[in-house]
């Protein structure tokens, strides 16, 4: 190595970083092109940068942080997508983690992000590129949903939350006037989300929570709403014309240009409609979906 | 002339504070002195885990202790990062903010581990004047740990105490001194822990960390996973004895026991604050279990759903 005038600190770092990070292990990582650029050695004469000690070479020393690194963020990605894992098998779920790994380092001060690219990491990778080109649903479609599942449960539970505030009441609703009604727009809590899955990987989550060792379903569509109270995630199932009405919510549409839109592509007779929108709103309160209500004209909250 | 622990008070016998006991201490208000936080694990929470923090904030005093502030590395800080912590430190009262003297990635990378620095002049410089940064921007000390530690670079021109001894002075900032770390990497570097300590400068040292680690035959790996041998609580009693009194605390992060277990650890330190030995009998290795021998720092929080 080089004399102490010549002490790169960057370089080391980018050096040893490159080493134990490399899939292939400690000597393929010393070997690859990335770390040669750095510095020009090999394993024998590692001790250049690494002292060995009495007991270990350096070779065996950098090692354990070789070993480290991928078994400490494979853990953490088991332990964000336990259902996943369960479905892959453990082999399998390594296998697909450590492709991801590579794909999409941590470049996060938190682990709480790791696992952010996973569902777009399979998406990118799965195998059967023209059987989907082609209209088929099939395996890897189910591991995406799992995977987004998972992920979307992950993100609701730490984050915002109305936990401690009043939500939306049915009664609230109730109240608006017939000339206000088409006006008003429904503020979503900040912890709702919906979901469109091709598989019920809902029920398969479920299963496998309740230690059921599902068997991977038949694909059918599957509407899922999360949101969270009392610090919990709660997920419900949704049909898909609720699905359809809550998408256009959270854009911030208000209820008249929300139910004429859905309306128009639901096929289904205003009268019936307008019977399941009321056993709806009262689903949607009931699960606390709502925070407030408010008018664009008027610019300020309905009590 | 320094007042002891930099002015800090001594918090007494506390307890590193994870997600599975939260329901424990929530019900049952164990009389411990005082809880250490990852800060990683809350300054971004906005459930469950704030929630809790914020309840036991009320009742104890809280720490924190962060694992990606990265002061060794040559990447710039993070000043969004830093700006969450002071938050944090503000909502909570912590009475201190603490990290490792390590580095964790580079190029925008985090390894999510704690990398060692080679030790020499170029290095401290560096360490040092990230160090004024961030305490300018936190308003406050920043307490720093020596990091257990498996490699050691043939451009290191000083030991760890000769490093950990300049850099408090030159920037006043505050030493955590994790005993079980010095054990690790005496056995791992081959020197000897009671030298280490005997050139500690104990008037800054803040708090110190216990922890069990796992004997690999050849090396050691700082596990956090089980209780702290006595070739350790010895080397405590020496600490303890150095500062005159230490807010100490246990670290426990994988095969977590139920509170009581991890509290009882900690309050074993009582009898090295006297000239007792433990009633128990000396533990002299760390266990292995046959679980991955992994070192810290991880942090997850599963979440709950219903
Ligand atoms: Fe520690």
């Amino acid at each position: 190595m080089q004399e102490n005038e010549d002490f790169d600190l960057g370089k080391l770092q980018t050096w040893m970083q490159t080493v134990i990070s490399h899939a292939g292990g400690i000597e393929a990582g010393i070997a690859s092109e990335e770390a040669q650029r750095e510095f020009k050695i090999a394993p024998d004469t590692l001790e250049k940068i690494i002292c060995r000690s009495n007991n270990l070479t350096s070779t065996e020393r950098l090692g354990i942080y070789g070993n480290a690194y991928f078994a400490r963020l494979l853990e953490c990605l088991r332990e964000s997508f336990p259902a996943l894992a369960y479905a892959l098998g453990d082999e399998l779920f390594d296998e697909f983690s450590l492709e991801y790994l590579q794909r999409y380092p941590s470049q996060s001060y938190s682990l709480c992000e790791l696992g952010g690219h996973f569902a777009a990491h399979l998406q990118e990778t799965r195998p059967d590129a023209e059987q989907r080109a082609a209209g088929q649903i099939d395996w890897p479609d189910f591991l995406i949903d799992l995977a987004t599942l998972e992920w979307n449960i992950e993100q609701v539970f730490d984050g915002p939350g109305t936990e401690g505030k009043p939500s939306l009441a049915i009664a609230q609703i109730e109240s608006i006037s017939p000339e206000q009604w088409s006006q008003i727009i429904l503020q979503p809590g900040p912890s709702l989300r919906i979901l469109e899955f091709q598989f019920p990987v809902n029920d398969y989550y479920t299963e496998f929570r309740q230690e059921k060792k599902p068997e991977m379903p038949a694909p059918r569509p599957q509407y899922i709403a999360l949101n969270r109270r009392e610090y919990v995630v709660r997920r419900l199932e949704i049909e898909p014309l609720e699905y359809r009405l809550l998408e256009r919510i959270l854009c911030g549409d208000s209820l008249g240009d929300v139910i004429q839109r859905v309306a128009a592509e639901a096929e289904v007779p205003l009268e019936q409609f307008a019977e399941l929108l009321q056993q709806w709103f009262q689903k949607w309160t009931t699960a606390q979906f709502f925070s407030s209500i408010s008018s664009p004209q008027a610019e300020t909250p309905i009590d | 002339m320094v007042e002891p622990r930099l002015g800090h008070p001594n918090l007494g016998l506390g307890v590193g504070l994870r997600t599975v006991h939260f329901p424990y201490i929530l019900e049952k208000h164990p009389p411990v002195d005082w809880f250490e936080i990852i800060s990683e694990n809350f300054i971004d929470s906005q459930g469950r885990p704030r929630h809790t923090l914020d309840q036991i904030a009320e009742r104890y005093p809280i720490v924190m202790h962060g694992v990606s502030l990265s002061i060794g590395s040559t990447d710039p800080l993070d000043f969004q990062y830093l700006e969450k912590l002071k938050k944090l430190a503000s909502e909570t009262d912590a009475r201190w903010i603490s990290d490792h003297l390590c580095w964790t990635g580079v190029a925008g990378r985090n390894t999510h581990d704690l990398l060692p620095v080679p030790l020499n002049e170029d290095t401290l410089r560096h360490v040092c004047s990230r160090i004024e940064t961030v305490q300018d921007y936190l308003q406050r000390p920043l307490i720093l740990e020596n990091p257990s530690s498996y490699v050691t670079f043939a451009e290191s021109t000083m030991s760890e105490w000769e490093f950990l001894t300049s850099m408090t002075e030159a920037t006043e900032c505050g030493l955590l001194l994790d005993v079980n770390n010095v054990y690790v990497s005496s056995v791992n570097h081959d020197f000897d822990p009671y030298e280490y300590l005997g050139h500690i400068p104990y008037d800054r040292v803040v708090q110190c960390h216990l922890a069990g680690h796992t004997h690999c035959g050849t090396h050691l790996i700082d596990t956090h996973d089980g209780k702290v041998i006595d070739p350790v609580w010895q080397l405590y009693r020496e600490v303890h004895r150095g500062t005159g009194g230490i807010s100490t605390l246990l670290e426990w992060d994988a095969q977590i026991p139920p509170f009581e277990v991890v509290h009882a650890e900690v309050l074993k330190a009582k009898l090295y604050m006297e000239e007792n030995l433990p009633t128990d009998g000396p533990q002299t290795q760390g266990e292995s279990t046959g679980e991955a021998v992994l070192p810290h720092p991880l942090h997850f929080v599963a979440p709950e759903v219903q």
